[in-house]
């Protein structure tokens, strides 16, 4: 419940909790924690191995809408500590299980769609060993869902809500229809733009976001390591990022099939038709956009002077557009470029072109994030290799756990994974994300034949043998072109493909 | 979140920190003609664009025009972006009564000549900033004749130059010996590129000319300086990776690990360009000191006894001056942890490098004037640094209350750059004792 100074009212099982909320950070409550004590004198939870336990808490932001907003979540222990993970959409609710007795400190943090984080909230638990006689039966993870749900919702219940039964038919239902429909979500041979299935490299997205301020950035990686869809996350990250000093405008081009002759007319044009595809784009600026010289050379006479020219034009109407509608704020353009090994087999003298451009002074607010598998760093001129205004990151395969992340989180509450397959597909992937997207398809087709919704090491054993039968994977993917482009600077999202959702 | 520090781009304004003194002296010195040197990524193009800033508004004696040569092959190139930078300045040349609009069409040096005349006749001097001059060299090659007149353009009086590049430039010289005037470089001034100084170095590690500024704990501010060695670029490329913020968004740096002083495939890039620009004795005198963590200079001229001693200590100079070099603990040691780690790891391929772009001989009478002028320098500028320092007393024996603080803190800051500058010629006397 929100009061007249903007601060909140929370009903919880301890009374009524009050949060003023700090300006432009998501903040967040935990509440209590289902199938634990609380321990007052030592300020922590207590409970039991092996039992089901459930974290309750609410969560929110001023500026953005509860449903974009994530949960992230990770488990301190004595010795060691998981990495973040998110928790699904709209979750209200943690279910955890501790296997082994010790201190455990639940940490929980909410980011907003400006990629703003809230402070870490903590929770402390202490977890005593289970007593022989509780052991419980092997229950699968989507029982003891049920089950939780069963808890969860018969306190709801308590508090005021009445839709127990709704809740649990609607969840059997979803999972049944989702069977039925064939459900799959996994992603395979194409650059992943919807961002709830963009798993495992939040936080580098996060440091990249972070840097462009002031910077620019080349990433490498081998193929397919998902470098096209890191570009087109960070240009919605970018794109929806509320930056109290600057005003981004990303762009995604793809720089594969560019000839060297015709390069910066290219680029031009990529930029000019991105522009005119802005909100409210005032006539005289649309005119004026219209009389760029690019329209009216041949691209192959349209030279790097030519471009420089034009882009200063361009820079000029989108800060005059900024200031209009976006005041106060810095004009950001960041260019992200993919397939820059393109400009490998270009002259050195076109790359020192390019980096003359993004050293003129109106090149400012000029960014670039560039990606490719090895940017060649070979350089024959006396001048400054053009290379040196970027920061360089490597792209690494996905850890275990973010491994885990992207194979489990698609199907979270559909399906499950036995630890079998997981293991087996972890194994064959090596954290390649193709990989595991394949395999996750590949299972959950073979999974959806037999009408189950636990994922066995026989159906990871059938995608196994379909994908070694169709080639190894790693093989080029079909280009994305010109779709891409216009997926990207589409400012609308592309819709959820879950049947049912909530 | 977001990272203050700038990796990459040139800098200036409250982003360019440090090197008050050089600007000073470029500003103040009689010198017509200036070369300023220094190695890939140590601020050039950030030194020139600092300058052009604090100029561009004509209060004082100069207008700026910045001119970036790089990717120029012919006169022709060089004429477009000279206008194209023109344009861009436009602003600053119409509100000193020059429409730029008169110059078009006309030869690079034409072009610049009518400039520096419509200047001075408004009582202005054209302050000509020209980045990447190593791109010259190849117009050398090809039209030898127009160099020869830009370079009399250039060294005409009525304007001042300050070209930036690397060393490398000093193949104009080779390939301009046989003209029947002197060697292009002949007539530049040289000066030194290299590490901020210690103030400076920590002023950015804690950036504070920016609105928010970073907390550093002192120990990991010292660990920062130390592996940097104050290199301005590997400062920034060092804090970037430490940046972190805190629950309450504020920012600090956190130590760094072993693995935060790897060169990456950029670093490693620029150390080779540097390298390959080397001359052989210099990589001679690198590698030997790169061997150990510390050597004394009587090591090495042991280990290099087939040298003079005084042609090792005059390219020892001209290391230090680079950077490629340092004296720690009075001993000599590679210039930066970078570099250090980059040269062990490559130790075999370098040492069996053996086409050079510069030769010995090329470089050694411009770093005998170096060496030998060197206290000169800065008897100079503690001259300019004096008079600096009398006047402001004057100024504060005649001001109000209210001026006071301000001519206070500027006192200050010039007793500083005094104490700095006296402490460079001691150390430039001692050096030049056998
Ligand atoms: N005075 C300074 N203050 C702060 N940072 C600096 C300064 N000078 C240089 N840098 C750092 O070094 C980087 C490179 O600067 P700059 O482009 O001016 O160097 P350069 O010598 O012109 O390089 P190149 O040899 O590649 O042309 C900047 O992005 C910045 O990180
Ligand atoms: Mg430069």
């Amino acid at each position: 419940m929100r009061s007249d100074d903007g601060a909140y009212w929370f009903g919880g099982d301890r009374g009524l909790f009050y949060y003023m909320p700090e300006h432009g950070k998501p903040w967040m409550t935990l509440n209590q924690v289902r199938g634990a004590d609380f321990e007052p004198r030592e300020g922590r939870w207590r409970a039991l191995a092996e039992t089901p336990l459930e974290v309750l808490f609410t969560y929110g932001d001023l500026q953005t809408h509860p449903v974009k907003l994530q949960v992230f979540t990770r488990i301190v222990s004595e010795t060691a500590a998981t990495d973040w993970q998110p928790l699904p959409p709209n979750a209200r609710s943690h279910p955890v299980l501790f296997a082994a007795p010790g201190h455990y400190t639940l940490e929980y943090k909410v980011r907003d769609q400006a990629l703003n984080y809230s402070p870490v909230y903590t929770m402390s638990v202490a977890i005593a060993p289970a007593p022989s006689y509780v052991k419980l039966p092997l229950l699968g993870s989507v029982e003891v869902r049920i089950l939780q749900l069963l808890i969860l919702f018969g306190a709801m219940a308590l508090v005021g809500f009445g839709y127990v039964s709704v809740e649990i038919f609607q969840h059997r239902r979803r999972v049944n229809e989702a069977i039925a429909r064939g459900y799959n979500p996994y992603i395979s041979g194409e650059p992943i733009r919807r961002t709830e299935m963009f798993f495992g490299r939040h936080e580098l997205l996060q440091r990249i976001v972070s840097t462009l301020h002031n910077n620019s950035i080349m990433i490498h990686g081998e193929r397919r390591i998902g470098k096209t869809t890191l570009l087109y996350q960070l240009a919605n990250a970018l794109r929806s990022l509320d930056d109290p000093d600057y005003w981004f405008v990303a762009l995604y081009m793809d720089l594969e099939g560019t000839t060297e002759a015709t390069f910066f007319h290219f680029l031009m044009e990529e930029i000019a038709h991105a522009v005119e595809k802005l909100d409210d784009l005032d006539p005289a600026h649309r005119t004026k956009l219209n009389a760029l010289t690019y329209h009216t050379l041949p691209a192959e006479e349209y030279d790097d002077r030519d471009f420089s020219r034009d882009l200063r034009q361009v820079i000029e109407i989108l800060e005059a557009h900024g200031a209009l509608h976006h005041p106060g704020k810095r004009l950001r353009l960041i260019l992200l470029m993919d397939e820059m090994d393109t400009l490998n087999h270009f002259n050195h003298l076109t790359q020192q072109q390019l980096r003359r451009i993004f050293m003129r002074e109106f090149a400012a607010s000029l960014g670039a994030v560039v990606a490719g598998i090895e940017i060649s760093k070979e350089w024959e001129r006396i001048e400054s290799p053009w290379f040196n205004l970027f920061n360089e990151i490597a792209m690494q395969p996905f850890t275990r756990q973010e491994s885990i992340q992207l194979l489990v989180e698609p199907v979270r509450g559909y399906y499950i994974y036995e630890p079998d397959a997981l293991d087996f597909i972890l194994e064959q992937c090596e954290g390649r994300p193709f990989r595991l997207q394949q395999y996750g398809l590949e299972a959950v087709n073979e999974m959806l034949r037999h009408k189950r919704r636990r994922i066995t090491k026989e159906d990871a054993l059938a995608a196994h043998a379909i994908i070694q039968l169709n080639g190894q994977p790693g093989v080029e993917s079909p280009g994305i072109g010109a779709a891409a482009l216009a997926a990207t600077i589409s400012a609308g999202e592309v819709q959820s493909q879950a049947p049912g959702g909530d | 979140m977001r990272i203050p520090y700038v990796v990459g781009r040139w800098v200036c304004g409250p982003n360019h920190y440090g090197r008050h003194r050089l600007i000073a002296y470029l500003l103040h010195t009689p010198d017509t003609a200036l070369w300023a040197v220094g190695a890939r990524r140590i601020g050039k193009t950030s030194l020139l664009r600092q300058i052009e800033q604090l100029t561009e508004d004509g209060s004082g004696e100069f207008i700026p025009l910045f001119w970036d040569m790089q990717g120029c092959e012919t006169s022709g190139d060089l004429l477009s972006e000279l206008y194209l930078s023109i344009e861009d300045a436009g602003d600053r040349f119409a509100a000193a009564g020059v429409q730029v609009a008169e110059l078009e069409g006309l030869d690079a040096l034409l072009i610049l000549r009518r400039l520096t005349r419509m200047l001075a006749a408004r009582g202005k001097r054209l302050l000509l900033l020209i980045d990447e001059a190593e791109a010259l060299i190849a117009i050398a090659q090809k039209e030898a004749a127009w160099l020869a007149r830009l370079r009399r353009t250039l060294q005409d009086p009525s304007l001042k130059t300050i070209l930036a590049s690397t060393k490398l430039l000093v193949q104009l010289n080779e390939l301009t010996a046989d003209w029947p005037t002197s060697p292009f470089l002949f007539g530049f001034n040289m000066v030194n590129l290299w590490s901020l100084d210690p103030d400076s170095a920590v002023e950015l590690i804690e950036q504070r000319q920016s609105a928010v500024q970073v907390h550093v704990d002192p120990a990991v501010r010292d660990e920062i300086l130390l592996h940097t060695n104050r290199h301005p670029y590997l400062i920034q490329y060092l804090c970037q990776r430490l940046y972190e913020e805190d629950r309450n968004g504020q920012g600090y740096l956190r130590p760094p690990t072993d693995e935060d002083l790897n060169p990456d495939h950029l670093l490693a890039g620029f150390f080779l360009i540097d390298f390959q620009q080397l001359t052989l004795l210099e990589r001679r005198i690198l590698l030997a000191v790169g061997e150990r963590a510390l050597t004394s200079e009587a090591d090495l001229l042991a280990q290099l006894a087939d040298e003079s001693p005084q042609r090792i200590r005059t390219f020892l100079w001209g290391l230090e001056k680079l950077g490629h070099v340092r004296r720690l603990f009075n001993q000599l040691s590679i210039g930066n942890e970078y570099l250090r780690r980059w040269l062990h790891d490559e130790r075999e391929r370098l040492a069996h490098m053996n086409e050079t772009l510069l030769a010995d001989e090329s470089i050694e009478p411009l770093l005998q004037i170096g060496y030998r002028r060197e206290p000169l320098y800065y008897q100079v500028e503690i001259e300019r640094i004096q008079r600096e320092h009398a006047s402001l007393q004057q100024a504060l024996a005649g001001s109000s209350n209210g001026e006071r603080a301000e001519l206070l803190a500027e006192l200050n800051r010039i007793n500083r750059q005094l104490y700095n500058a006296r402490r460079d010629y001691e150390l430039a006397l001692l050096r030049q004792q056998p």
